[in-house]
């Protein structure tokens, strides 16, 4: 390819030109190649609409943090029981007339209200993060569920999240960085205070008895000082009480 | 095409670097002067309301959206991780369902950013694999090329798509970056460098080493061209 530079070499101008799509006079076969390469879509260049789509609503319902989602959330699950068709387009793997069948409402009753919990449990299954985390103890850092999530991603994708204010923005926000090992670092913390958490329970327990032990015992002994002096000084009052008879 | 209206010409300075001011003139992008393959044509769905929508969890309009930034997409993968582009893509689309409502900008900002991600995506690919897997076209069909004199080229006609890509897959692989943006994909200079990192000038000067290179091979001896005989293979 040393002949870079033939004479009709063509000019920046007219490479411009070919590259908006315009047919260039001695340059026709090469707009046709360009505009084969830019022709419309093929049936065949739209898989994994389905896929994507749930991977949508997965995203939409799981909450981030902010004001803002809740609103989107309702939202989401609005535009969701709307959006029957996608739903049985997955659960039935794509018959046709099912779907029609449900865009119009048609379904017999427990096939349309089998739909959400179908859904659910296929995005329950597709990334399992979202719900442990979010049901998960309120106890554990606040931001524990968000660092999971956080570190399933690989390298590139904490560090291309992280310069978004996107669904890692309180990790950015509270680490006042938007440095990837810095997130990393404190996220780490994070997640390791919390599987430690479990641990520091149980040795609570055995530490209890020894410190309830003693002062029960002594709680006996003044109880029954107590009693022996009642018994005193009943008797005394009784021997008294006799006395004054 | 009221979407890409807002985007029409006055290029950057950056757009002014390695071409001479005069050949600049042309503004850089005419919206409507090019079909565009992702279904952005005029008259199409409002893109730029679907990304609005989509964000706010209409799923409806993410269709939209799929299936207008799809194909430019999908074949800008093909030229960099051959085959395995619709593995690809459905990772990239993975990534733009959930990292969507972090997104800010328009329909021209979602084609340039899911175009990001596919090529970060690709490139993990590429790590992972260690090699491109060719676009697998019948190498007869390479014959179908015709000679650059051949000005009514009914062969280019019948170039289908997956030829056109096949053929600038073979460029080296920025000039193929960058003559996808811009032609398939549909962005201009400074979003396609804005995908690859790189300036608008350098780009475009790279689009145009691309389509010398692509005119030169209309014509050429396919052996030569490959510099080996693929029917060998």
């Amino acid at each position: 390819m040393s002949a870079n530079r033939a004479p009709q070499s063509i000019d920046a101008m007219t490479a411009e030109r070919l590259l908006r799509g315009e047919s260039v006079a001695g340059h026709i076969p090469l707009a046709r190649l360009l505009a084969a390469a830019g022709a419309p879509a093929t049936p065949g260049e739209l898989p994994g609409e389905a896929a994507a789509t749930l991977a949508f609503r997965q995203a939409s319902l799981t909450p981030v943090p902010s004001t803002r989602r809740s609103s989107m959330l309702k939202y989401a699950v609005a535009k969701f029981l709307t959006a029957k068709v996608a739903a049985v387009v997955l659960v039935t793997g794509g018959a046709g007339g099912v779907a029609l069948a449900a865009g119009t409402g048609n379904l017999p009753d427990p096939v349309q209200r089998h739909l959400p919990g179908a859904a659910a449990s296929a995005s329950h299954g597709a990334d399992a993060s979202g719900g442990p985390s979010r049901a998960g103890d309120q106890s554990a850092h606040p931001l524990r569920g968000l660092c999971e999530k956080y570190a399933k991603q690989d390298r590139e994708r904490r560090q291309l999240a992280l310069q978004n204010d996107g669904e890692f923005k309180q990790l950015t926000e509270q680490v006042r960085s938007r440095d990837r090992e810095q997130v990393d670092k404190f996220c780490e913390g994070v997640r390791h205070q919390h599987s430690g958490a479990p641990s520091t329970r149980p040795s609570n327990a055995p530490g209890g008895p020894p410190s309830t032990a003693p002062s029960a015992r002594q709680g006996g002994q003044e109880a029954s000082a107590q009693a022996g002096s009642g018994q005193a000084s009943r008797s005394a009052s009784g021997q008294s009480g006799s006395g004054n008879r | 095409m009221g979407v890409l209206g807002h985007r029409s010409g006055v290029p950057s300075e950056t757009d002014l670097d390695e071409v001479t001011t005069n050949q600049c003139a042309v503004p850089e992008e005419h919206p409507g002067t090019r079909e565009d393959p992702g279904g952005a044509e005029a008259g199409g769905p409002d893109l730029a309301a679907a990304v609005v929508a989509a964000q706010a969890g209409d799923e409806v309009s993410f269709g939209l959206l799929f299936r207008a930034a799809q194909p430019g997409l999908l074949r800008y993968l093909r030229v960099l991780v051959g085959s395995d582009a619709e593995d690809v893509a459905s990772e990239t689309w993975l990534q733009i369902a959930r990292d969507l409502s972090s997104f800010r900008g328009d329909w021209n900002g979602f084609r340039g950013w899911a175009a990001t991600i596919g090529r970060h995506r690709a490139i993990d690919h590429l790590r992972r694999v260690k090699r491109r897997s060719e676009i697998a076209v019948p190498v007869e069909r390479f014959a179908e090329i015709p000679a650059a004199g051949d000005t009514e080229g009914d062969a280019v006609d019948a170039m289908g798509t997956d030829l056109a890509v096949a053929l600038i897959a073979r460029l080296p692989r920025e000039q193929a970056e960058a003559i996808m943006l811009r032609v398939v994909v549909g962005l201009d200079a400074a979003s396609s460098g804005k995908v690859l990192g790189r300036r608008a000038g350098a780009v475009r000067t790279a689009a145009h080493r691309g389509l010398r290179k692509l005119d030169q091979w209309f014509g050429q001896d396919i052996d030569k061209l490959f510099g080996r005989d693929p029917r060998a293979e």
